[in-house]
């Protein structure tokens, strides 16, 4: 990847609070006009992440630069072409949504006032907040002040808009309007953003890194992921003596992982394998002879979520 | 740049320090001014200051009548426009910057273009002014004037009680930037109001105690602890007696800069 191509990127970028590494030499490249999903789970180190690409928190070690400036010395630099929208985003009580915006607006912008008016409008209507414009935001709901969260974000069209948790708290009509404005925006910005909501990142996304307990696991397309694993997943339902079976099954060189779950009497497995053809051989043989009745057998199909749990188990190995 | 910033905004052009300054004392202003905010506060220190100063020319004219001292009229100024504002200044500034700290909106506003110290001086200004208005200008102004049309003192000097009321303001002054400074020290607001509190009356006890203390402390400008010795600084610019002595002002000027140096170095290595 061309470095001049690249919006974000860090250099062995870590982060300790006390004992705690909460993010260790993370080495993130973010291209140019890619809307870049920043996965993994709670804690793993995605919001402190942000943090320090933002300059509110500083790098033990390490560092980074977004438009090829430095994250820690050009960090108001870098503020004056960013969006960003908190995870829980905290407003002035007293204030309409629409002083809110117009607020934002006026840290990048001092005017004309007609232009700033009209901007700020066009991000009302964006999120769909016409009808609570001008109410205090004291009387918001959780899904009202994310929408206000992405209005502001916005409001300076910023060539980087940074998104922790976006869809958090919106109803599936309103999720779907972020994904559509996500949509809307990478003609002309890069989009960085973390969620949980793994069906919106293969929807929208190009490019998804996985961090784990603050280490990056991997950074690729959403293509590359979908297809690159290794990893091919067999579904099966079974009966009998699910647990002797379990660890026989799992002690195979070409089997990687087990998911099981229980309803109504019977066990369904997600069988990750690494070898497809030694799967193909044996896992059928293998399961009967473990005493098991196999009513369903089949190859799943990979879906992001299916990958995203592989990855994060594999690394907690 | 964005392909579609519209050509006729004009970008903000602040440098250095003062990045983000223009927009965050407006943003405090409003919060002021375009609430109602000051004239509720106006209202509580005219009560508060006006109200019982007036009870005090009131009970003077009575006592006078009667041939006896009345209280004593500057003494009780001090106490109410020094003591009082002291406390209400501690109460008001305690969460202008912890509560924004606490509530996630400090984060939010540093994550735009803006230095933390336009941050801190934003909220240094606009809060000083705004208490300063409704506590010291606007209550000294009425009590020059009451003094002058209903009391037996009459009309003062006016470059007299100027200069006192400057001695008042400087006085608050040191308590906001002492809150404010608490406020990038500790994380909670029991902190910040704690720590002015006892300092106040450690000042006030400790002055009989030890007498070094009285130099260095901001009390003599408002309030004599030993009233029948020592007057105030602004009791002796009111009514033209000589200062005691000058120290505890240019102290208290001292200590105000280095508070606000520490707020500023403070908050300029504070993590969200």
């Amino acid at each position: 990847m061309n470095s001049n191509n690249l919006v974000i990127s860090t250099e062995n970028l870590s982060r300790s609070f006390g004992e705690v590494h909460a993010l260790k030499s993370l080495n993130l490249r973010v291209p140019q006009k890619s809307i870049f999903a920043f996965l993994g789970p709670n804690g793993a180190g995605k919001t402190t992440t942000i943090k320090l690409l933002l300059g509110l928190l500083k790098p033990t070690s390490g560092g980074g630069k977004i438009f090829g400036k430095d994250i820690v010395h050009d960090s108001v630099d870098i503020r004056a072409n960013i969006g960003y929208l908190p995870q829980d985003p905290r407003f002035y009580e007293h204030m309409t949504a629409r002083q809110t915006l117009e607020y934002t607006a006026r840290f990048f912008y001092a005017g004309p006032q007609a232009e700033i008016d009209k901007r700020v409008n066009e991000m009302i209507e964006l999120v769909g907040l016409e009808g609570k414009a001008d109410r205090p935001i004291k009387g918001f709901s959780g899904g009202e002040r994310q929408r206000l969260g992405i209005a502001q974000a916005e409001v300076n069209h910023p060539d980087l808009l940074i998104l922790d948790e976006p869809a958090a708290n919106l109803d599936p009509q309103g999720r779907r309007d972020v994904l559509d404005v996500m949509s809307r925006i990478r003609k002309y910005a890069t989009i960085f953003y973390c969620t949980h909501i793994l069906d919106d990142v293969q929807r929208v996304s190009d490019q998804v890194a996985i961090v784990n307990q603050g280490e990056l696991v991997t950074q690729a397309s959403i293509e590359e992921l979908l297809a690159g694993t290794g990893d091919v997943i067999y579904s099966v339902t079974v009966r009998g003596d699910t647990q002797s079976a379990y660890t026989q099954v799992n002690r195979q060189p070409w089997i990687s992982g087990i998911q099981a779950s229980q309803e109504g009497g019977q066990t369904y497995w997600q069988v990750s394998v690494t070898d497809e053809a030694a799967a193909e051989d044996q896992l059928m043989g293998l399961l009967v002879s473990s005493g098991l009745k196999v009513s369903n057998f089949g190859r799943k199909a990979q879906n992001l979520e299916d990958v995203f749990i592989n990855i994060i188990e594999r690394s907690q190995k | 740049m964005s392909a579609n910033v519209s050509v006729p905004f004009k970008r903000v052009e602040e440098k250095g320090w003062r990045r983000g300054l223009g927009n965050l004392l407006q943003g405090e202003y409003s919060a002021w001014f375009k609430s109602s905010r000051w004239w509720k506060h106006l209202i509580l220190w005219f009560a508060i200051i006006n109200g019982m100063m007036g009870m005090m020319i009131y009970a003077t004219a009575q006592a006078a009548k009667d041939g006896n001292d009345g209280p004593p009229m500057f003494f009780m100024y001090g106490l109410f426009g020094g003591m009082f504002v002291a406390f209400g200044v501690m109460i008001i500034m305690q969460r202008v910057i912890v509560g924004e700290k606490r509530s996630g909106t400090a984060a939010w506003v540093l994550s735009k273009p803006v230095t933390r110290t336009a941050f801190v001086v934003s909220r240094l200004v606009v809060n000083s002014i705004a208490i300063l208005l409704t506590s010291v200008i606007v209550p000294g102004v009425i009590l020059y004037f009451s003094l002058g049309l209903f009391s037996s003192l009459g009309w003062l000097s006016r470059v007299g009680f100027a200069g006192a009321l400057l001695v008042v303001a400087l006085h608050t002054f040191y308590w906001i930037a002492l809150v404010l400074m608490m406020g990038t020290l500790f994380d909670s607001s029991s902190g910040v109001i704690a720590v002015p509190m006892a300092l106040y009356f450690a000042f006030w006890m400790g002055s009989g105690l030890i007498p070094g203390l009285i130099y260095i402390s901001p009390l003599l400008l408002t309030f004599s602890p030993d009233p029948d010795h020592i007057s105030s600084l602004a009791a002796s610019l009111m009514t033209g007696d000589p200062v005691f002595s000058w120290l505890p002002l240019i102290s208290t000027i001292v200590f105000c800069v280095i508070f606000i140096a520490v707020a500023i170095r403070r908050f300029n290595r504070q993590e969200f």
